[in-house]
């Protein structure tokens, strides 16, 4: 489990100080899909950021990442390296962790395969579509047997047919490994379909949780539990 | 397909050398219709033959390789030099800001202009012209360095830091492929530079070098070599200049698409 707790966090902007986070709590279950919503601007990709070590923050505890090397981290671009092919991509985590340069091509060939992606491991990033490309980077997390991942907006560029492919990805492997991920969107249906629980952050400064939501027992989209969630979660921002 | 591949080649390579077709046949025509003050310039068939004897002569080989030696010590030295200060000015604001001044104040001074002072110091030979070209190449170097290094797009160094990579793998598996491309251009606007700086440099204090060969041809009134001087410099800076068009072309098919 990760726990943050009071958590403080401000930026200089213009030379005035804005103050994201003063006290912030939270805690991410083991195996736990975590959807942080929240418009624009208010700290959602900041505070994956300082979850994820990339971001330095002023004041509070974050207990249970004692092994950062096992995080991942999948944006809203992209983050293929463009030198490198897809299996090299894949295997590029492991290749940090000093893993042999068999065992990872062996290891990167076995996920594609996996994924049914195999005849793709020579195309270099620019040849693939971008839902392609988020699916390799979401291997690329998997080979280093991430077990927590961060992911911020990783499908808002992508059409709803692929986006929908991508979500059902994403619950099946969640279903054969041990995976706990914080998930950013803007979107109430993509985050009530993936989500276990949903945090709805508030749009003033100093951000806070407004309301929290169990989505864990939704996995139907057209139910009357999930449009009464939806209903819910919009009515914290109208 | 192939023929039509050949035919499609060739008619670029028409195209794209179109002007120097042009000046090429009105220079070959004067000198056919004896429309040209022979004295000072020859017919081009003339420099084309002289050119080609030259070629046969192991002293105008060692001119010629005079000049890319230094050209090619001094530009490696300007790598060498540029490569880690570009990555750690780029790479610290507070570095780039500490040395920027000092780089901006001796940027705009002219190479040609401290000549003589290298001179003094190192006297006439491969030295002072080793440092006149790295003092040409290694500054479009540096700030080509400089740019790709804060231009590497953030989501490979968050992406890389959150699967634990250190500086150094950050530094190696990151950055530099990254800056690969603006290295290419940063050399070949350096070497570019060079090849400016080397044949005036040897015009003013040398014993070799394509510039001494021509100053030494028009003062004992050779005109023809004067030409062919002035020609083989020209081939030798399109050889380069294609050399890293070519070369960044197909890094940057790679990088195709991408903001680095």
């Amino acid at each position: 489990m990760i726990k943050i707790s009071r958590l403080s966090k401000n930026f200089i902007n213009n030379g005035r100080s804005v103050q994201i986070f003063q006290d912030f709590n939270l805690e991410i279950a083991e195996n736990e899909l975590l959807v942080i919503f929240g418009p624009s601007g208010c700290g959602k990709s900041t505070l994956l950021n300082i979850i994820g070590g990339t971001e330095q923050y002023a004041e509070g505890v974050i207990k249970g990442l004692n092994n950062n090397k096992s995080t991942g981290y999948i944006s809203q671009r992209n983050s293929l390296l463009p030198w490198l092919n897809v299996l090299d991509n894949i295997a590029f985590g492991l290749k940090l962790k000093g893993v042999n340069k068999v065992i990872r091509q062996k290891k990167a060939l076995e996920l594609l395969k996996e994924m049914g992606l195999v005849n793709y491991s020579d195309f270099y990033p620019h040849q693939l579509s971008g839902g392609l490309a988020q699916i390799i980077s979401f291997a690329r997390s998997l080979a280093c047997k991430s077990e927590f991942m961060l992911m911020d907006e990783p499908f808002s560029s992508l059409d709803f047919l692929v986006r929908n492919q991508l979500q059902d990805i994403i619950l099946n492997i969640r279903k054969k490994r041990s995976l706990s991920i914080v998930f950013i969107t803007h979107n109430p249906d993509e985050a009530i379909y993936l989500g276990d629980r949903i945090i709805a952050l508030s749009p003033n400064k100093p951000t806070g949780i407004l309301k929290e939501f169990s989505t864990i027992n939704i996995n139907d989209k057209e139910s009357d539990d999930f449009y009464k969630v939806r209903r819910e979660l919009l009515a914290c921002y109208i | 397909m192939k023929r039509s591949f050949i035919l499609s080649r060739l008619k670029s390579l028409l195209w794209n050398n179109f002007i120097i077709l042009i000046l090429a046949f009105c220079w070959l025509l004067a000198g056919y219709l004896g429309l040209n003050n022979e004295v000072f310039i020859p017919t081009l068939t003339e420099v084309l033959i002289n050119t080609f004897n030259l070629l046969q002569t192991e002293k105008f080989w060692g001119h010629i390789l005079s000049s890319l030696g230094v050209i090619f010590s001094g530009f490696f030295l300007s790598f060498i030099v540029a490569m880690p200060i570009g990555v750690i000015m780029g790479s610290f604001s507070r570095m780039n800001a500490a040395l920027r001044n000092f780089i901006e104040l001796i940027r705009p001074l002219s190479p040609l202009a401290l000549y003589p002072l290298f001179i003094y110091l190192f006297g006439i030979g491969f030295m002072p012209k080793l440092i006149i070209v790295f003092w040409v190449s290694w500054i479009p170097l540096l700030f080509n360095i400089i740019t790709g290094v804060q231009r590497v797009n953030e989501d490979y160094l968050r992406m890389a830091k959150t699967f634990g990579a250190t500086r150094k793998q950050i530094l190696k598996e990151i950055i530099l492929p990254a800056i690969t491309p603006w290295i290419i251009t940063g050399m070949r606007l350096s070497i570019g530079s060079s090849l400016l700086v080397i044949v005036a440099a040897e015009m003013i204090g040398s014993n070799s070098g394509i510039g001494f060969f021509i100053l030494n041809a028009s003062y004992t009134f050779r005109i023809v070599n004067l030409y062919s001087g002035i020609l083989v410099i020209a081939i030798i800076g399109i050889l380069i200049n294609s050399f890293f068009l070519w070369w960044e072309k197909n890094i940057k098919i790679y990088n195709n698409k991408i903001k680095l």
